[in-house]
């Protein structure tokens, strides 16, 4: 059953991806969304089931053992099954979102085979494994990103996306490698012996892939992805994968140095700067993105105070109520046939709006019932005790509630002409979400949590609420700091590149100049005349001059 | 074992009866014929001894060993893809009775230098592997091709007299086979150390004796490309395997050198090939990075070193005539090879931009494809013995991820869903086929490495 969980889809999802265009679009849709559907029962049993463990040698050197090996567990399984249900909503979406597009077979088959990589990252049982994982993740979030191939602004953030991760994949495969000569097989392994370099190499990792730091850009510029890929890669894979593994390595991160101190300035300085993002930015899209961004900081922020239980929660809460957003978002920029946020008013129906985006909404800046008024409650309740984690909070939440209320400013109203009817693919996941979403307010997976009486968290209420106050009344885009030192970097590597071609034909010239030399000599052979005889003379000549000073000199 | 070497050589001699239109199929014929041979006969410990000069120890002797196995097979396909890449009437990949004829002298020549069991034999399988090349650019390929050709000579050239005043050295002092128990004394060791240093440095190429690299196959035609980057390249570094063997003092000093040598030839070699304007030379530059991967493994002088190096090279060895070939069918497409005139190469050739993406991921070193397992096991050695080449690996990755993902934002993206119908290219769309050749390999390679490198548990020759 473990096997299929992560194979299937991985192996499914590449096969239908190679051979798209042989086969109808729509046939291979269907296929890849039925068997979404068998991944996500399948991972189900395997969180039922007992412990599973499966283990081979990928490669075996003299001294070194690089072993494949994926485990079953607790944790694991809430993950799996949160990954696979997000998938098969997405598949679900992208049935009645592509539904006239001659590329929706391959689509969704990229989609299926990059859940996947990310369930082999979510049962793996050591390092390696979970690098295998990520790469694949990284490669599928190329080919999603990139899908409108004939759109500029598609190819420019699908390699950017894909060169930024590949920063962070550096440190991660040189945390691999670490653990991998030190003969640390397993996570629990890592766990107890691992260095602080595992631990800070991990988190550089993690800065990269959850788009955290100066990351930021790279996801934002990744909104030119499909709308479906998009809920997918913000919800439960990717860039939650970062949160994910600082979960599951947070016995080696504690015990290093320094490590949780940084995740808190990481992560909340960049929760605090993609919150102030959102609030400025004027496409729904990369609204939500930089929301995405911000509340990943909060894990990494939660990790950092030293309560893996709370990033979790909120891991799985975002995952319920981002997804929503993006699939109603999707519907109405897909009415609108834009993603302005001035062009979306009154793009939802009375139904849509106040069941289906409201509940969303509310999720996102915390506010109950939701998921998210727990999760954002419980990082309340682990920052008691310290003025400035409790400020950092407060900003947080005032911060969301405005860029929430700014979201439900631009897309709230009555049309008056009627709506475009939509796809009742296109609706489902977004009504099973919020369903999820409200169920997540009494119901929490694999942690519990402390009991939070409504009434003692009045002070963050009141702040989401004049948050949203503020956020209703801002109307002006404004621009933060998100990354441009790309583009400086990019520029150093392009002087170190000229600098070495300089080197080269530098070189070139000088073998150039060494066979002209040789010519030159040659020619001065040739000088005495071309006949054999004369040039016989010439040498034996030259020769017995030579021999003569030699004699001369002695 | 002998039948690897003699089914080519019959071939030669029955090549010029061969009719012109059924030159390719018996080529390839006699490529499949080998690579079965390859895949079948051999088993490590197979041993063929025949005295030629027994005064002076010089005899022919031939042995596959573990290490050379995987060579050899790499030998066999790689040629099998060249033989199926040439075609008639066309000024890049010539099908002609002199270019078979040289490819399969150079073939032979290469099978003899992975075979040999003693430096007579290294040297002359070496020396059979140039003269065919420099013929092959001269013959056929671009425009400069007379300049690329003598290029490639005066530096072949000058590697090998290096490496004939080190095999005289060494038969001076009686030692002539690779397994001497009784190492020279050590100045001895180190000036042939130096001799055979400059050798590989030509040949391998590292970097700033690299320049006829580029050079040559900037010229050359998609089967030489192919066979010279895939096979021929492996011969110096499995020659530097080998001769490190009966030279161990010196390897042991040397080896912090070369370590940070191959690293700086592995940033070098990214760094020009991020430079590159030219879909080919930048798979020429990049070949030579992965060179650099090679050598820090090498210089290590652990047996955990040495079988990375040699998965490096078979990995290199699939993936880079891959490229090669790519480059080809791009230049038959387009009618050129400048990276700014690939955007919308995915409407024209989908299948040929389906192996560019495989192979460039490959290049970028990511699991589940050939130069992955190498790359890894090149870090980890490097990580234990020469850590500070790990700060010239690092920026390399990134580089060569640079390098490549420029290329793919041209090939798989640009153009408009409206372009017309390219019915005229459906002759070229029906030959990309052929990229399953390598990338079949190239996959299972990277995939499951551990299907052929338990050879190096077999408990042999070494």
């Amino acid at each position: 059953m473990l096997v299929f969980v992560i194979f299937a889809p991985l192996l499914a999802g590449i096969a239908g991806a190679l051979i798209s265009s042989r086969l109808k679009s729509r046939t291979l849709s269907v296929t890849m969304t039925v068997l979404s559907v068998a991944v996500l029962g399948a991972s189900m049993a395997v969180a039922l089931a007992p412990y599973l463990e499966l283990r081979w040698m990928f490669l075996h050197l003299p001294g070194y053992r690089v072993p494949f090996g994926f485990a079953a567990g607790t944790l694991p399984g809430w993950m799996a099954m949160l990954t696979a249900l997000v998938n098969v909503l997405a598949q679900f979406y992208s049935l009645g979102y592509f539904a006239r597009d001659s590329r929706q077979g391959y689509f969704q088959s990229v989609l299926l085979a990059f859940t996947g990589s990310m369930l082999l990252t979510v049962f793996a049982s050591n390092l390696f494994t979970q690098f295998v994982g990520w790469e694949f993740m990284g490669i599928g979030s190329y080919l999603l990103v990139g899908y409108f191939r004939t759109q500029d602004n598609a190819r420019y953030a699908a390699s950017k996306a894909m060169l930024v991760t590949r920063i962070g994949d550096v440190f991660f495969l040189l945390a691999v490698i670490w653990s991998v000569s030190h003969g640390q097989t397993t996570i629990t392994e890592i766990n107890h012996h691992g260095a602080p370099f595992v631990a800070w190499a991990l988190v550089v990792a993690v800065a990269a892939k959850s788009a955290q730091g100066p990351n930021i850009s790279w996801l934002l510029d990744a909104m030119a992805g499909p709308t479906p890929a998009s809920a997918l890669i913000h919800a439960a894979t990717m860039v939650a994968a970062g949160p994910y593994l600082l979960i599951r390595y947070f016995p080696v991160l504690s015990h290093s140095p320094g490590v949780l101190p940084a995740l808190i300035i990481i992560g909340g300085a960049t929760a605090v700067a993609a919150g102030v993002g959102a609030v400025g930015s004027q496409e729904a899209k990369r609204l939500l993105a930089f929301s995405t961004v911000s509340q990943l900081g909060m894990m990494v922020l939660a990790v950092g105070l030293g309560f893996p239980q709370v990033a979790w929660t909120l891991l799985v809460a975002h995952a319920f109520y981002k997804a929503l957003l993006f699939f109603v978002t999707g519907v109405a920029s897909h009415r609108a046939q834009s993603g302005l946020l001035s062009r979306l008013k009154a793009t939802l129906g009375g139904f849509e709006f106040s069941v289906l985006f409201m509940v969303g909404a509310l999720g996102v800046s915390g506010l109950p019932p939701t998921g998210g008024f727990l999760a954002k409650e419980a990082l309340f309740h682990i920052s008691q005790g310290s003025l400035f984690h409790m400020i950092l909070d407060y900003t947080l939440s005032f911060v969301g509630g405005a860029y929430a209320a700014r979201l439900v400013k631009s897309l709230a109203g009555k049309s008056r002409a009627p709506l475009a009817p939509i796809s009742a693919w296109m609706l489902m996941p977004a009504v099973l979400l919020s369903l999820l979403v409200i169920l997540n307010f009494i119901w929490h997976p694999w942690v519990t949590l402390p009991a939070i009486s409504l009434l003692s968290a009045w002070p963050s209420i009141l702040l989401v609420v004049s948050g949203g106050v503020a956020g209703i009344l801002w109307n002006k885009p404004f621009r933060v700091f998100s990354g441009g030192l790309f583009t400086v970097s990019w520029k150093i590597l392009y002087g170190l590149e000229r600098m070495m071609m300089t080197i080269d034909s530098a070189l070139s010239e000088g073998v150039w100049a060494t066979r002209l030399a040789a010519g030159w000599m040659t020619g001065l052979v040739h000088l005495g005349g071309s006949g054999r005889a004369r040039r016989y003379v010439l040498i034996s000549g030259a020769a017995l001059a030579l021999f003569i000073i030699w004699n001369i000199r002695l | 074992m002998l039948a690897l070497l003699i089914v080519p050589c019959l071939f030669m001699i029955i090549l010029p009866r061969i009719p012109a239109t059924w030159l390719k199929p018996a080529f390839v014929t006699m490529a499949l014929a080998d690579l079965l041979l390859a895949l079948g006969a051999l088993a490590p410990g197979n041993v063929i001894h025949v005295a030629w000069w027994p005064q002076l120890g010089l005899n022919l002797s031939l042995g596959v060993t573990p290490y050379n196995q995987p060579l050899l097979w790499l030998n066999a396909l790689v040629l099998l893809s060249s033989a199926w890449t040439a075609n008639r009437g066309n000024a890049w990949s010539p099908l002609s009775k002199g270019s078979i004829f040289w490819l399969t002298v150079a073939y032979v020549g290469v099978s003899l230098a992975f075979l040999s069991q003693n430096v007579l034999l290294y040297f002359v399988g070496f020396e059979m592997a140039v003269l065919p090349f420099f013929l092959l650019v001269r013959k056929d390929g671009g425009e400069n091709r007379r300049v690329a050709a003598f290029y490639f000579l005066g530096f072949s050239a000058v590697a090998g007299m290096m490496l004939l005043a080190a095999v005289l050295t060494l038969v001076v002092h009686h030692v002539t086979g690779f397994h001497a128990n009784h190492p020279v004394s050590v100045p001895v060791q180190f000036v042939v150390y130096l001799l055979l240093l400059a050798t590989w440095a030509i040949k391998t190429p590292l970097w700033p004796f690299h320049l006829w690299l580029p050079k040559t196959h900037g010229e050359a035609s998609t089967p030489a490309s192919m066979y010279l980057s895939g096979v021929a390249l492996k011969v110096a570094p499995y020659g530097f395997l080998l001769f490190s063997g009966i030279l161990p003092a010196a390897r042991h000093q040397a080896s912090p050198f070369l370590a940070v040598w191959g690293g700086i030839t592995l940033l070098a070699g990214s760094l020009l090939a991020l430079g590159q304007r030219d879909l080919k030379q930048t798979v020429a530059q990049s070949s030579i990075a992965s060179m650099g991967y090679v050598m820090i493994a090498l210089s290590l002088g652990t047996r955990a070193g040495d079988q990375a190096a040699v998965l490096v090279m078979v990995g290199h060895g699939l993936a880079s005539p891959l490229l090669f070939w790519i480059a080809g069918q791009v230049q038959k497409i387009q009618h050129s090879r400048q990276l700014d005139d690939l955007p919308g190469l995915y409407r024209k050739d989908p299948l040929l931009v389906t192996f560019l993406t495989a192979a460039a991921f490959a290049y970028m070193g990511i699991p589940g494809l050939a130069l992955f397992p190498g790359e890894f096991g090149v870090i980890l050695v490097a990580l234990k013995h020469a850590p500070l080449t790990l700060y010239l690996i690092a920026p390399a990755i990134v580089i060569m991820a640079a390098t490549w993902l420029r290329i793919l934002a041209r090939a798989r993206f640009g153009g408009t869903e409206t372009d017309g119908s390219f019915d005229s290219l459906s002759a070229v769309r029906q030959e990309s086929w052929s990229g399953l050749w390598l990338s079949v390999p190239l996959v299972l390679v990277g995939l499951i490495p551990e299907w052929w490198i338990h050879l190096w548990r077999w408990g042999g020759l070494r």
